[in-house]
């Protein structure tokens, strides 16, 4: 049953319950009509019996000389009972002898002879428990006949000296001598049971109808309090979550009450953490870029008298790197906030401070013209000036460079504003730093913002269409020359079919946010490819790049689990490369997610180690599985002995750290053996393997210097 | 209990009636005494004059023929010397084996066949009885009876046979002993455990008249009314007895297979009880059914009468002993409802116990 195309929990339950209800009452009908009749005819054969044994001591016709007065005694007999139509009297050759009827006014009954059949059937029964023939059946009860062989029997000539009237019947002989045939008419009978079954009915459909009104009624009460829960929990549903619920009187209700109000409280409790956690820089508090864009178009939707609707203020800190190079990057950190409460204070409510990653941040203030704006900037660069940040008792300075643009009505989309103010930002930086610049429309500034922004679209087009491509880059194990697993490396194909790899788009992808979704295509398109290619390679492992974006995610570890686990991959074919930038910056957060990973089972790789030289340091807090050898050490590795040196002694850091070494960047076979020499584990570059579009198993050669080594441990070992 | 006289028989009477007041009042004391011990009742000297022949049609109440009661008893028949005795068994039931034995521990040297053992067919062993010579044949059992039947010139005696009537007697040699103890020691017995007992039916076969007869005087004796009908069937008898229970306060049971089967024996037994009929039996068996009283032949009687008898046909005294020769002895049982019923209708039997 449906309601405006929808079904109807009280018209089902009700349905329900009169289908049960008349399934039960049919079943109850039809068993009071089948144990009516069970029990009339299991009544009319006791009363039967009772009669065909009364009618045997009355048949003395058949053992006593035929006489008037028992046809007399036979005929008030049966007159007692209207049941009985008449009583036949047959001899033992099946041929009648006599009839009694029960109606004065009935013609005299001749009894037609017993069948043959009939004549056998009723002999069998002769000593029998039960001596008699009922002709009838569950169907037919209301006429019927009852035939009952009729014997005498005798004791054993010597049988009565040594009498045990309670062994069996001891009889000698049995002599049939005649059949009783009782005619029983049960018609009025039947008649009035049909027509109490027929009342019973009525009553009981009756009864049904009732039922079924008043369980409507109690049911429509008892679901009453379910129908009031429906306007709360649609205002619930829209987001409404100081809804208030109706106490409930039944107990079940009050409890599923209970349980939205704790869903509300919990649904709002979580709103705002990711409310907070969607808008707000968490190293700072800061707002950060989506919430910025946000508030940057409201602005430009905001309408307004002005022209000029608020200016947009792009701050980068000068040599903020330096600090973290030297003094740390909890230091780093701790500058950044430091540098972010300062500039809260100072735009104060005049404008919104957002953190864009790094030390970048972005000012918008509404209603100020060109002239407002180059006074805060002026107010934003002397306070930057005063500032003083101690760190270990040294008192570090840092200034800054801001680029600002004027939000004007319908000129520029949000995109090119942020573009804008950063190109004015570098254009402070390149004039010395510690300054503000206006942004200016320049031929080779417009060429820029437009490179800048038309990457962003075709990054976005990337994303949205899969038109980013995968290439395999494999990584060999030297020493036995087997591949050991493929980097996925990211590639984006352009307009004219030309294929760019990650140098090209990657600055642009971060400065519009996109990493976190390049990221996410990235893993998924990865996952995919190894479902895809491992029915050929049974043991294809891939190495994939994170971002920084990546591992700002809260739970990366559970992401990752679930994809994995939705394409039934176990985690130890997966490696995850991050870079030795990404992972000294933000060291807690990221030994937090390497240990989640590496306990899920996967491995977690290193990259470009050596780079920044700062990461020795951090080795000891890190556990990685593998350390990528930066490919600056690898290039002139043959060439360059203290690159050979620089090598041989990451090796041998990562050999005592328990990790693997892979040197990036190979490109001959004479530094692939060095290598060996040298202590690495694997090696990647164009010797080893071009980056390829499927993944292909390969072995090389062995480096000699690996077969010696080889041959040395067991010489030892011989030894 | 077995308890013999044959030279009192007033204080024999006495006697009974005593131990029956007495049975019946320990029955009372005693309620687990069920049935009670048996009461041996001796007889008054056999008659060994013919009884009278029956009557036909037997009379409706014959005249009560006095019981005499002077006669001095006779001495116990002694063994018969130096002749030859074959007894032949019916089968082994204990009522006729037991006779056997009473028989051989009184003569001491006995051949004893039993139409029942499978290693002779019962023309073999009336011929084997035929070629040892023996004098005088022992019939038990109605089986055992039709096959002695067949010796011509040999003194047979049949014993523990009701329908005597079907066996033929008129070859002279034949002789019987009665199954029944005296039926008027019976009435006695009866009449002492319910002293209100006015009316006696019984249903027989057809061929005892004489039976009839003597059942007739023993209850108009003691003043009480006789009635018996005939049957052929058991049916019948039911039918018959049914309609004679509202005239009648007691039944005689007689052993009479023709129109007795089991079935129709319980129901009688339970017809009875129901409308508080008492019913004296000739097996004790059937006290357990509702009989009330049960009255039995004594082994060693059965076999003194046999000898006795013996005795005259050896003697060539056949002519003069009667077709079927009475018992003199009996033995009482009684079921303890009955009589607790009785006491409780206002009988003096428990007073008698006292």
């Amino acid at each position: 049953m449906s309601f405006g195309g929808q079904r109807v929990l009280i018209h089902e339950i009700m349905s329900l319950q009169i289908l049960i209800t008349a399934i039960i009452g049919a079943l109850a009908i039809a068993g009071l009509y089948w144990g009516g009749q069970w029990v009339l005819q299991k009544n009319y054969s006791r009363w039967a019996m009772q009669w065909t044994d009364e009618l045997h001591e009355l048949g003395a016709p058949l053992y006593l000389p035929y006489g008037e007065e028992v046809t007399l005694r036979l005929e008030r007999y049966i007159d007692k009972y209207q049941e009985i139509d008449n009583v036949a009297f047959y001899r033992a050759d099946g041929s009648p002898l006599m009839a009694v009827a029960n109606s004065d006014d009935a013609p005299p009954v001749r009894p037609a002879e017993m069948s043959d059949a009939l004549l056998a059937e009723v002999t069998t029964l002769i000593g029998a428990d039960r001596p008699y023939l009922m002709s009838s059946s569950l169907l037919d009860i209301q006429r019927f006949t009852i035939y009952a062989p009729i014997w005498t029997a005798s004791i054993a000539s010597d049988g009565l000296f040594d009498f045990d009237p309670l062994a069996d019947e001891s009889d000698a002989s049995m002599e049939l001598v005649g059949f009783l045939a009782l005619e029983l008419n049960f018609s009025e009978f039947h008649e009035n049971l049909l027509k109490n079954i027929k009342l019973a009915i009525l009553a009981l459909l009756v009864l049904l109808i009732v039922s079924g009104f008043l369980g409507r009624m109690s049911l429509r009460r008892a679901l009453r309090a379910i129908s009031d829960l429906q306007q709360p929990i649609a205002e619930l549903a829209k987001g409404n979550l100081s809804v208030k619920f109706k106490p409930a009187a039944h107990r079940e209700i009050s409890e599923i009450v209970e349980a939205l109000e704790s869903t509300a409280t919990a649904l709002g409790e979580r709103d705002a953490k990711l409310l907070r956690l969607a808008n707000h820089d968490p190293l700072t508090g800061l707002f950060n870029r989506r919430r910025f864009v946000d508030e940057l178009e409201k602005l430009a939707d905001s309408p307004s008298a002005s022209k000029d609707l608020g200016a947009l203020f792009f701050v980068d800190l000068d040599q903020f790197k330096y600090v973290n190079d030297t003094c740390g990057h909890p230091a780093g950190d701790r500058l950044i906030k430091t540098v972010a409460e300062r500039l809260r204070a100072t735009v104060g409510d005049q404008g919104v401070v957002a953190r864009f990653g790094g030390d970048e941040f972005a000012i918008l203030v509404p209603g100020v013209g060109k002239r407002d704006a180059m006074k805060l900037a002026d107010l934003i660069l002397e306070d930057m000036r005063q500032l003083s940040h101690i760190e270990d008792e040294n008192v570090i300075h840092v200034h800054c460079s801001i680029g600002v643009t004027i939000i004007r009505a319908g000129e520029a989309t949000n995109d090119d504003l942020i573009a804008q103010a950063d190109i004015a930002c570098r254009e402070a930086k390149a004039r010395g730093r510690n300054r503000a610049e206006f942004y200016r429309v320049s031929k080779r500034e417009t060429q820029q913002m437009a490179a800048d922004v038309g990457w962003m679209r075709k990054l976005r087009e990337a994303i949205d269409k899969d038109l980013f491509l995968l290439r395999f880059q494999p990584v060999v194990h030297i020493a036995s020359g087997q591949t050991s697993h493929h980097e996925v490396l990211l590639r984006l194909k352009m307009d004219d079919g030309q294929i760019v790899g990650p140098d090209m788009f990657i600055t642009a992808a971060v400065r519009f946010g996109l990493m976190a979704e390049i990221d996410a295509w990235m893993i998924e398109h990865a996952l995919e490819a190894h479902v895809q290619y491992r029915e050929n390679d049974p043991g294809l492992r891939l190495a994939i790049n994170l971002s920084a974006n990546a591992f700002e995610t809260e739970d990366l570890a559970g992401y990752v689990a679930a994809q994995l686990r939705k394409r039934d991959i176990t985690p130890d074919r997966i490696v995850f490369e991050i870079t030795e930038n990404l992972a000294v910056r933000h060291l807690s957060h990221v030994e937090r997610q390497v240990a989640a990973l590496r306990e899920m089972g996967c491995e977690v790789a290193l990259d470009d180690f050596g780079k920044g030289y700062s990461s020795l340091g951090y080795i000891q807090q890190l556990s990685f599985d593998y350390i990528k050898i930066d490919g600056s050490f690898i290039k002139n590795l043959v060439k360059n002995p203290v690159d050979q040196k620089m090598v041989r002694l990451i090796a041998e850091i990562g050999r005592e750290a328990g990790m693997k070494t892979i040197a990036e960047y190979v490109q001959s076979g004479p530094a692939f053996s060095l290598l060996a020499e040298l202590g690495v584990d694997y090696a990647q570059g164009f010797y080893v393997g071009k980056p390829i579009a499927v993944p292909r198993h390969r072995t090389l050669p062995v480096a000699l210097a690996s077969k010696r080594r080889k041959h040395r441990v067991a010489d030892k070992s011989g030894a | 209990m077995s308890v013999t006289s044959h030279s009192q028989p007033k204080l024999a009477r006495l006697l009974v009636c005593s131990l029956l007041a007495l049975t019946a009042g320990c029955s009372t004391l005693f309620p687990e005494q069920t049935p009670e011990e048996p009461v041996v009742v001796p007889r008054l000297p056999p008659d060994l004059k013919p009884p009278p022949r029956p009557v036909e049609p037997p009379p409706p109440a014959p005249a009560p023929v006095p019981v005499p009661q002077e006669i001095e008893p006779e001495p116990a028949p002694e063994p018969i010397e130096g002749s030859k005795i074959a007894v032949l068994l019916s089968d082994r039931t204990p009522a006729f084996e037991n006779v056997a034995n009473a028989l051989a521990a009184k003569l001491g040297q006995v051949d004893i066949y039993d139409l029942s053992d499978k290693s002779l067919t019962p023309k073999e062993t009336v011929d084997s009885i035929r070629m040892t010579g023996i004098e005088v044949v022992v019939a038990i059992g109605y089986r055992a009876a039709s096959m002695a039947a067949s010796f011509e010139s040999t003194p047979v005696i049949v014993s523990q046979v009701f329908n005597v009537g079907e066996i033929d007697f008129s070859a002279g040699n034949v002789k019987g002993v009665s199954v029944l103890p005296p039926l008027d020691l019976q009435v006695e017995a009866w009449r002492a455990m319910n002293p209100n007992l006015t009316s006696i039916g019984a249903i027989l076969g057809t061929g005892h008249e004489q039976l009839i007869e003597e059942a007739t005087r023993a209850a108009a004796e003691r003043d009480i009314r006789f009635q018996y009908r005939l049957a052929q069937s058991d049916r019948e008898t039911l039918y018959l007895f049914t309609r004679l229970v509202p005239d009648i306060d007691g039944f005689w049971l007689f052993p009479d297979n023709r129109i007795l089967s089991t079935s129709i024996l319980k129901q009688l037994l339970t017809y009875a009880s129901r409308h508080r009929v008492q019913v004296a039996v000739f097996n004790d068996s059937l006290l357990s059914l509702g009989a009330t009283i049960s009255t039995t032949s004594v082994d060693a009687n059965v076999a003194d009468t046999i000898v006795t008898v013996a005795n005259r046909l050896l003697e060539g005294d056949g002519q003069e002993v009667p077709s079927v020769t009475p018992l003199s002895e009996m033995e009482v049982r009684t079921s303890r409802s009955p009589v607790e019923q009785v006491a409780s209708e206002g009988g003096d039997t428990t007073e008698g116990a006292h």
